[in-house]
């Protein structure tokens, strides 16, 4: 009984419960990854396709970072004008204390539950947000693929200011934004796309821009690579002892006229079991080494049979046997 | 008198008995023809992970070539990276042949079927399985004073595993051979103060047991 009137009139018993939240907040903790670049990829072991590819990586490509952030409630502090009804209850019945402060602590644990599940769902929408970025459609026309990565660090660049003010917004809601995973592919990427890619080709160069004067004049296509999607999981979201990455590519093969022959995309998958590894970020570290791997794989595999390049070669062999037939009918 | 270094080593003994707990490794074989390795030839050792569920240890992999790479008929054996790297991209888990059918297509490319003659390959074992952790009892609970800290319990818990591993010899239509093994280890923790965790070691038990078998198929080479 005087346990009770000493929970409803002393505010010192608060102080187990905002060090419990403390810890709990001390668990809470992000992912920073910087995909190692010291991975070699090995030279694919494929017939190479008889074409002069040219190959450009974009500063957007080559600076890619995937950003995922959380909202994290902010527990509110309870306002002064309860204060009366709890020196109220005071003079009430132990039982009828006790039955008020059972009511308090449930409508706290259901704002709490609802304020939980608000940051869940904006979590998720800020996931899709973070995503953009890589999203954004170059379009079909690749006169300005440049333009497209300046477009796209414009975008992110909004998206930041979005960010800062929503985190104004936030604070209102007394809600705040923490960075749950930062995962820097940029470089591994562009590193893989530079060893894999070329030995598919009988020719490959790589371009530093678009512009055709840029450009080998014996180029038959180029191919300008996109991410548009990065998705992970951790054990401890699918309760399997298992990482997994995803990556979605877009490879967007272009003739010599800046026609787009094909837009291939390729996602790419990597795992690693969870018991080898001694921290989650080691674990996506491998993972993404595989699924970058994985990408090489495919690509190398694939590209010979892609229905638009098989068409393409095919048209390229008949223009050359008539322009032969030509010049032997001269 | 016991030297220093004897009571070292005779604690390591000890503990290292205790730190292994009971584990009981059933094995399966199933042998098409005899196995005879040609001087000169090699093998490699890889484990299955085409699919999301599919996630064999790389631990259990490695293991089972450094067992046989360094037994009685000791075989030239290629690690599932090395193996992986020289033929890339066909040994990747989405290119993999899951088929002897498969391998024996994929060789019929002449840039592949070059760089497995020189790497003088005749086997492929392939591994599949996983070690999971079934029931588990008990508690400890373990806290923290001023005076200092403790535990105090009795935990135990089960591992299972099941493997599987297909021998196949890279000029033949069918499996030379094919093993299957599991095992079931019961690891202990009590815990008086400090706890004491026996572990039973499965995947090393799975290896040793299925590497003997691979061993055994292969005459003096």
């Amino acid at each position: 009984m005087s346990l009770i009137a000493a929970r409803n009139s002393n505010s010192s018993l608060h102080l187990p419960r905002l060090i419990l939240a403390g810890l709990l907040t001390g668990c809470a903790s992000s992912t920073n990854l910087e995909v190692d670049v010291s991975q070699e990829f090995p030279t694919p072991l494929v017939v190479p396709s008889p074409v002069h590819m040219g190959i450009y990586i974009s500063p957007e490509f080559e600076q890619y970072v995937y950003q995922e952030f959380e909202n994290v409630p902010v527990k509110q502090k309870k306002k002064k004008k309860n204060k009366p009804k709890k020196k109220e209850a005071k003079k009430e019945t132990p039982a009828q204390a006790a039955e008020q402060q059972e009511g308090d602590e449930e409508a706290d644990g259901g704002k709490q539950e609802i304020a939980e599940k608000g940051s869940d769902a904006e979590s998720s929408a800020k996931q899709t947000s973070a995503n953009e970025p890589a999203s954004v459609d170059s379009g079909t026309n690749p006169e300005n693929a440049e333009a497209t990565a300046a477009r796209s660090a414009q975008s992110t660049q909004q998206e930041q200011a979005a960010d800062n003010s929503e985190d104004a917004g936030d604070a209102k809601n007394k809600r705040k934004q923490r960075l749950k995973m930062r995962v820097a592919l940029g470089e591994a990427q562009a590193r893989m796309v530079r060893r894999v890619l070329p030995p598919v080709f009988q020719q490959a160069s790589l371009l530093d821009s678009l512009e055709p004067e840029n450009r080998p004049g014996d180029m038959d296509l180029y191919v300008v690579p996109e991410i548009k999607r990065l998705q992970y999981t951790t054990p401890r979201s699918t309760r399997t002892k298992v990482y997994e990455i995803w990556l979605q590519y877009d490879f967007v093969i272009y003739d010599n006229n800046d026609d787009v022959v094909t837009r291939w995309n390729l996602p790419c998958y990597g795992k690693t079991p969870s018991a080898m590894m001694t921290s989650q970020a080691d674990a996506l570290q491998a993972a993404t080494q595989m699924a970058l791997r994985d990408c090489g794989a495919a690509f190398s595999t694939g590209f010979s049979a892609l229905p638009a390049v098989e068409r393409w070669l095919q048209a390229r062999e008949q223009r050359q046997r008539r322009a032969a037939q030509k010049v032997e009918g001269e | 008198m016991m030297k220093l270094a004897d009571r070292v080593r005779l604690l390591a003994v000890a503990v290292l008995a205790l730190l292994s707990a009971c584990t009981t490794t059933t094995i399966d074989e199933y042998r098409r023809d005899s196995v005879d390795l040609l001087a000169d030839r090699s093998i490699a050792v890889l484990g299955r992970r085409h699919t999301s569920g599919a996630v064999t240890e790389p631990f259990v992999v490695s293991c089972i070539g450094k067992q046989i790479g360094k037994g009685k008929n000791a075989v030239q054996v290629y690690t599932e990276s090395e193996f992986a790297d020289r033929l890339y991209p066909w040994f990747e888990p989405r290119t993999a042949p899951l088929q002897l059918g498969r391998l024996k297509a994929m060789l019929a490319k002449p840039i592949i079927a070059e760089e497995v003659k020189k790497m003088g390959l005749q086997y492929i074992v392939w591994v599949d399985g996983k070690t999971v952790r079934g029931d588990s009892a008990g508690g400890i609970s373990c806290s923290i004073g001023v005076g200092g800290a403790g535990c105090l319990g009795f935990g135990t818990w089960e591992d299972d595993g099941e493997y599987e591993v297909s021998v196949w010899d890279i000029t033949q239509d069918q499996p030379v051979a094919e093993l299957s093994a599991s095992a079931e280890g019961t690891s202990y923790m009590p815990a008086v103060v400090v706890p004491l965790p026996l572990i039973a070691r499965v995947k090393t038990s799975i290896c040793n047991s299925l590497s003997r078998q691979i061993n055994q198929m292969f005459p003096d080479a």
